[in-house]
């Protein structure tokens, strides 16, 4: 099942993004973003300043690795995240300006599984066996 | 359902790898790795040293973003890649050491989707029919 909202756009070759929503803790308005489906990225990225404007505080301090083995440290935090018709609190790393990223946890927590050919996500089927 | 399972350790919330089998196209010694399942590379990344060792061609040079903005240029080419019981030539970058990665076009050509909850790669027509 694909809803509207998880029907992705392509960003290059194989790799899209999506459209959701993300807001502080509290029930407020949520602010629109676009972010590419990263299953090889932890957990979910977005601009420090957009981050900070929303009123985020950062939970802790992580150290990440680049794709060139090089090593970074981020902020990372909660956010509410908007997608699929459904909201969820996620944890999302304070990154640098114009990293949008949709991480494998957030994925996890809605529960959407990552069709690359289709540029879509689909939820995943309950299964009534153990995984 | 055919899958593919996670072959590598315990995974850590939605990221997951699986074995890949990597050749130089028309024939050639089969390498066996783990490679990170990552919707946000482009291509399948393998160290540039295993992809000479293989004798796998390198078209061209092209520059890629890293996650903290800066952009590396690797060389890139077609190998043949094993998966899933399956041997489809896909388009592979020649990364740096360490950096084993199962990228979206890889999935693409392969009609994969990716199941950060199930930890496996899960062939997309069964699961959603014609697009």
């Amino acid at each position: 099942m694909v809803t509207k909202e998880a029907q992705g756009s392509a960003t290059d070759m194989g790799t899209f993004s999506v459209a959701m929503g993300v807001g502080n803790l509290d029930h407020g308005p949520l602010t629109p973003v676009s972010a590419m489906v990263d299953t090889g990225a932890f957990n979910s990225m977005l601009p420090a300043s957009l981050l900070k404007e929303l009123g985020l505080e950062p939970v802790e301090r992580e150290v990440y690795e680049l794709a060139d083995g090089s090593e970074v440290e981020y902020a990372v935090g909660m956010a509410r995240i908007a997608l699929d018709g459904r909201e969820w609190h996620c944890p999302v790393v304070f990154g640098p300006e114009n990293q949008y990223l949709l991480g494998a946890t957030a994925l996890e927590i809605f529960r959407l599984m990552v069709d690359p050919a289709g540029q879509q996500l689909v939820r995943r089927p309950m299964r009534a066996r153990p995984i | 359902m055919v899958s593919v399972k996670l072959q590598r350790g315990e995974p850590s919330m939605g990221q997951f790898a699986v074995e890949v089998g990597v050749s130089r196209p028309g024939g050639g010694p089969v390498e066996r790795v783990k490679a990170l399942v990552d919707t946000g590379a482009t291509h399948s990344t393998f160290p540039a040293s295993m992809m000479f060792r293989l004798n796998v061609p390198a078209a061209e040079t092209r520059r890629y973003s890293l996650g903290d903005g800066r952009e590396v240029e690797y060389y890139y080419g077609i190998a043949n890649l094993e998966l899933d019981g399956r041997a489809v030539p896909c388009p592979v970058t020649f990364g740096a050491e360490e950096q084993y990665l199962l990228g979206a076009t890889t999935l693409e050509c392969f009609e994969l989707m990716v199941d950060p909850i199930g930890y496996e790669l899960v062939p997309r027509k069964l699961l959603t029919g014609p697009v």
